[in-house]
């Protein structure tokens, strides 16, 4: 019944958004495509009755495709025909993340987000910042979460409280609507806030010269697209930040400090890192100044000591769980150019598998001097912020749905997109599907938004086992270096400096990426010279994942899959030598190729050693633990 | 077809392609710069979908043919956009594995792509009509391609072409093509009497002759009902070609099964089409409405278990099977050699008690079931069966060679419960004939 009043209210809902953005000729040619995309799912449910289906997925995927053709007549309908405006976009927005927020709700709030609603909670039940209350009584808490634990790091306070380690601006800004509905009134609010950040993002691209026309065919892509809509309807700082720095650079090019100064003070409140990005904007801010008074030094003083001492009060360190040494960071270059790389084209955490259509803004920063001027402050003030998430271990985000550390910067990156678009017109075709998949596949299963960063990542380890072969090599990680992620790298580099100078007829664009998903499946069919036992692609008969899902930090460690008596896994390889790499306390005999190997001792838990073997052929091979037990690590082949 | 070929329509709808196009003469090295483009696109996109999707059906080894068709769809609209179809058939051949389900996803990929160049005027808007015609064509009549009687195909394909010259309207060619019978011979003339009626008939009787002939439908021969409505349809586009695009495009997404869909539901694309038409003109609230009573109205359709009987009985020959305790039994039967009767019994349906009194009973009729094969491509033009009011809907074969068996449901329902079933075949039937049991089903307990 629940699902059925959702459905319905979903639907009726986007029945009734044409009338608010349609009018003559393409309303009435959207009424048309909307009964012809009725009848079409009709007769799809009717004559595929047999097959066994996810009904939500279904209905997921209709929904999404529904809005995805309201969007194209959006994007393609004369100007004479919409109703089209900042405040209106704001309103699409916010009907569709409110659409979103139920699909959301299938699982329970994850990573950092129960802990916000748990202060949230605090605040508004105890008056304090205290949770050691709230562990105490987690099957009342509107977090549906009765595993929750204090995280690593949280502050202790002298009397045994309980803090949050995260900063309580964000849980202050959810009370409202926590007290209007728990935690849908929670997410409520974020949705909010996307919609604000949606108006803003429209108001943006208003004052940098960006056509109507231009701003209706990518604002679809930017507001319903991965990461923003994602993060609008999850517990997250990040669309309050993006919203209010697209504010504040906004403030910043109007020369309006009473509009800038309020939102980045509000910014560095959610954060402390976004003190990284108030830093930029106020240097730029103060740089386009003659003179300051020794008040308006006051205040930005403030505006940086004020969330020092915030932090300070509840934690005893200024700095929180930051140190000092981190300042150092942006000076591993190797960390630096990895993580560049990885934010742009990780397969669980790139722009590219994640978020494609920000890819053209990638074109975008070569093209600086072309670019609009709130796209150069907007992307240099991130700057600093981004050289030092760079070199961080968790640069892609850790727990988390995928982009989360630059999501702050994608207002500007869609302005760079933006910007460039007669330019990339043929490739918003298949963005956009591109765009579509991602979306289905994130508001239906929100749980694979969060990914254990092993290496691989959903759209490898689906294809992966599909193919029953390994197809996660194929897809470009820089969590697991591997050598699809060099690959990429280079054809990146090449393709942005080529980009200078040559344009690539549009017609081999779809064939281009027809071949590349091809050859793609060929070669994955074939086995890899490299196996990860603990990936999708190796078929597990007893064992179990190391270190396991949740441990924090996992993608720090050397992962596995250990075996015991009677474990087996089935995998594609080579045939001829090899070398498996494992660790073992007690030593363990294995069974491969119908060969038997006594696995030595290695030592201590992480104490890795290996062992030579022999396979007979290429083509699927069981792996079976004869006796003690082991860490499997890899297998590498050496031809 | 040269003047055909120097109409131009709005150069504002016209893309950047388009434009280029414009700029360039003929035979200059950036136009053959651009055709050879186009061919490495076409021969790129073939390449990559035999490269990836598995041979599973006549349909996924015509995949690279469907690439060609896309890329002669993306030229002539001057879209590289509609290519994208090209990866998204690859996608669902490798992530669909229900056979059904992926079939129809290619259909509606292509028919999206088919959409986009309809009503994407392109700058030579006269080799974009040609081109959705012979990719019409190809993708309906070609496929599997061991099916293929060439000169046949070539002289259905002339005509067609004649009906585009005549009409000016790829859709209405489109839907003379794939109405026409490939057998008898004969029934090849089709589209060239329509490119001459277009031709001949002054514009103001156009609308009076598209209502005679959707009028005709019910009374005609089942067979006829395709040409009778693929006829109604290029008439009605002196008016508006929106429902002769819409009636191509639901027949462009059942393209895996085209020769059953284009014999056996032109009737119901007809009703689709005036729904979509009808609701154009109300509302998407209309829509909506619509939609969500028919999507939850289906799964509260009675599901069965099917017990497959398969026998043939021949005239006066009886069978007595015992069912377990229903008030419904639903008998799906067909006829043998009963092609040519347009009415008559072929047996009788007795639902028995635990002591093998009658409790109900109903005649098998011709229009309750048919002919087993009377719809394959062979037969069916001479046929003098219709498809069963409650039709089986179980589909042979693929593409063009593709047909719905004559197998009918027939319900019998009793005040009781039914402890057996006699079916006895009438002996008036002809000496060849026979009627062909094929399963019985009871409500899902």
């Amino acid at each position: 019944m629940m699902t059925l009043t959702l459905t319905l209210f979903v639907f009726a809902l986007f029945a009734l958004l044409p009338y608010a953005f349609f009018r003559g000729r393409t309303m009435r040619r959207y009424a048309a495509v909307d009964a012809a995309s009725w009848a079409l799912v009709a007769a799809l449910a009717m004559l595929t009755r047999d097959a066994s289906f996810d009904p939500v997925f279904l209905l997921i995927a209709f929904a999404v495709t529904k809005l995805a053709l309201f969007s194209l007549f959006l994007a393609l309908a004369d100007a004479s025909d919409v109703r089209w405006s900042a405040n209106r976009a704001a309103l699409l927005a916010l009907v569709v993340y409110a659409c979103a927020i139920p699909a959301m709700m299938q699982f329970p709030i994850d990573g950092d987000e129960p802990f916000y609603l748990l202060v949230t909670e605090s605040l508004v039940h105890d008056r304090d910042l205290d949770l050691g209350n709230q562990y105490a009584t987690l099957a009342k808490s509107a977090t549906e979460r009765t595993d929750l634990k204090p995280q690593q790091g949280d502050p202790v306070g002298r009397n045994g409280e309980r803090y949050s380690r995260h900063e309580p601006f964000l849980s202050i800004l959810l009370i409202p609507g926590y007290l209007a509905g728990g935690l849908a009134g929670a997410l409520a609010m974020m949705a909010i806030f996307g919609a604000l950040l949606a108006r803003s993002t429209v108001r943006l691209f208003e004052d940098e010269g960006i056509s109507d026309a231009t701003t209706r065919c990518l604002f679809p892509l930017i507001a319903f697209g991965p990461p923003i809509l994602f993060f609008a309807v999850r517990i997250w700082p990040e669309i309050p930040a993006a919203w209010l720095l697209v504010e504040a650079v906004r403030g910043v090019r109007q020369r309006r400090v009473a509009r800038w100064l309020p939102a980045l003070f509000a910014l560095v409140l959610l954060k402390l890192r976004f003190m990284l990005i108030a830093i930029v904007v106020v240097f730029r801010a103060l740089a386009a100044r003659r003179r300051m008074t020794a008040m308006q030094y006051a205040v930005v003083a403030l505006l940086f000591v004020t969330p020092l001492a915030i932090v300070w009060a509840i934690s005893g360190s200024a700095t929180n769980v930051h140190r000092a040494g981190e300042l150092r960071d942006p000076f591993a270059i190797a960390g630096v150019v990895r993580g560049l790389f990885g934010l742009a084209l990780d397969g669980a955490a790139g722009i590219a598998f994640q978020a494609p259509f920000y890819l053209l803004a990638l074109f975008a920063l070569v093209r600086w001097r072309a670019m609009p001027e709130g796209f150069r402050l907007g992307m240099s003030s991130v700057a600093l912020y981004i050289l030092y998430l760079c070199p961080r271990p968790e640069w892609h985000g850790g727990w988390s749905p995928p982009l989360r550390y630059i999501t702050v910067a994608m207002p500007f990156l869609a302005l760079g997109c933006a910007a460039l678009l007669d330019r990339a017109r043929a490739f918003i075709a298949p963005i956009a599907i591109a765009t579509i998949a991602l979306v289905i596949h994130g508001l239906a299963y929100p749980w694979r938004l969060f990914h254990i960063a092993n290496g691989e990542s959903p759209l490898g380890e689906w294809l992966s086992i599909h193919l029953h072969a390994d197809a996660s090599r194929l897809i470009p990680s820089f969590i697991r270096l591997n050598e699809a992620g060099i690959v990429a790298s280079l054809v990146l580099v090449v393709c942005i400096i080529a980009s200078r100078f040559i344009t690539v007829p549009r017609m081999l664009i779809g064939p281009a990426l027809a071949l590349l998903i091809a050859i793609g499946i060929a070669v994955a069919r074939h086995p890899a010279q490299r196996i990860e036992f603990e990936d999708a692609h190796v078929v597990h008969h007893g064992g179990e994942l190391y270190p396991w899902v949740y441990e924090v930090a996992r993608y720090v460690y050397r992962g596995g899959w250990l075996v015991t008596r009677g474990d087996s896994l089935s995998f594609l390889a080579r045939g001829g030598p090899s070398t498996i790499e494992y660790a073992s306390k007690n030593g363990a005999t294995i069974s491969l190729g119908g060969k038997t190997y006594a696995l030595p001792r290695t030592g201590g838990q992480f104490d890795y050693g290996s062992i030579r073997i022999d396979l007979p052929r290429d083509g699927r091979t069981e792996l079976r633990c004869l006796g003690g037990d082991a860490n499997l690590d890899r297998m590498v082949h050496e031809r | 077809m040269n003047v055909i070929l120097s109409v131009a329509k709005d150069p504002g709808e016209r893309g950047a392609m388009a434009t280029a196009a414009r700029a360039r003469p003929p035979g200059s090295l950036a136009t053959l710069g651009m055709t050879v483009a186009w061919l490495v696109a076409a021969v790129a996109s073939a390449y990559a979908c035999a490269l990836a999707v598995p041979a599973a059906t006549p349909i996924d080894r015509a995949l690279p043919l469907v690439a060609v068709i896309v890329t002669l769809l993306a030229w002539s609209a001057e879209s590289a956009a509609l290519q994208v179809a090209v990866p998204l058939l690859i996608v669902a051949g490798i992530a669909i594995p229900d056979e059904r389900l992926r079939l129809l996803t290619y259909g509606v990929i292509v028919a999206a792509a088919f959409a986009g160049s309809m009503w994407r005027p392109a700058a030579t808007l006269e080799t974009q009509e040609i081109a959705i015609v012979i990719a019409a064509v190809a993708l309906l009549r070609w496929i599997p391609f061991d099916s293929i009687v060439w000169w046949r195909e070539a002289i259905i394909l002339g005509g067609a072409l004649l009906v585009l010259r005549a009409t000016r309207n790829a859709p209405a060619a489109t839907l003379a093509a794939a109405a026409t019978p490939l057998f008898p011979l004969k029934a090849l003339a089709f589209p060239f009497l329509l490119a001459a009626l277009a031709a001949l008939l002054p514009q103001r009787f156009r609308l009076a002759a598209a209502i005679v002939f959707a009028a005709l439908v019910p009374f005609a021969r089942y067979s006829f009902a395709p040409l009778l409505i693929a006829a109604a349809l290029m008439m009605l586009c002196s008016v508006t070609d929106a429902p002769a695009k819409l009636m191509v495009l639901l027949v462009i997404v059942l393209f895996a099964w085209s020769g059953a869909a284009i014999h056996a539901m032109p009737p119901v694309f007809l009703a689709i089409v005036l729904g979509i038409a009808l609701v154009g003109r109300l509302s998407p609230i209309v829509a909506a409405a619509g939609g969500l009573a028919l999507l939850f109205c289906m799964p509260a359709t009675t599901t069965f278990d099917r017990i497959p009987v398969d026998t043939a009985l021949a005239p006066s020959q009886a069978l007595l099977f015992d069912v377990a305790p229903s008030r419904r039994v639903v008998i799906t039967a067909s006829g043998a050699n009963v092609s040519s009767m347009r009415s008559g019994t072929l047996g009788t349906i007795e639902a028995l008690d635990a002591k093998r009194n009658v409790i109900a009973s109903r005649p098998i009729a011709v229009g309750d079931v048919a002919d087993w094969g009377f719809m394959r491509r062979e037969h069916l033009f001479t046929s003098r069966n219709r498809l069963p009011r409650n039709p089986s809907w179980r589909l042979i074969g693929y593409g063009a060679e593709s047909w719905f068996t004559g197998a009918g449901r027939i319900t019998v329902d009793a005040p009781q419960h039914i402890e057996a079933v006699r079916i006895t075949a009438a002996p008036s039937l002809p000496r060849a004939a026979s009627l062909q049991i094929e399963s019985i089903e009871l409500p899902r307990r």
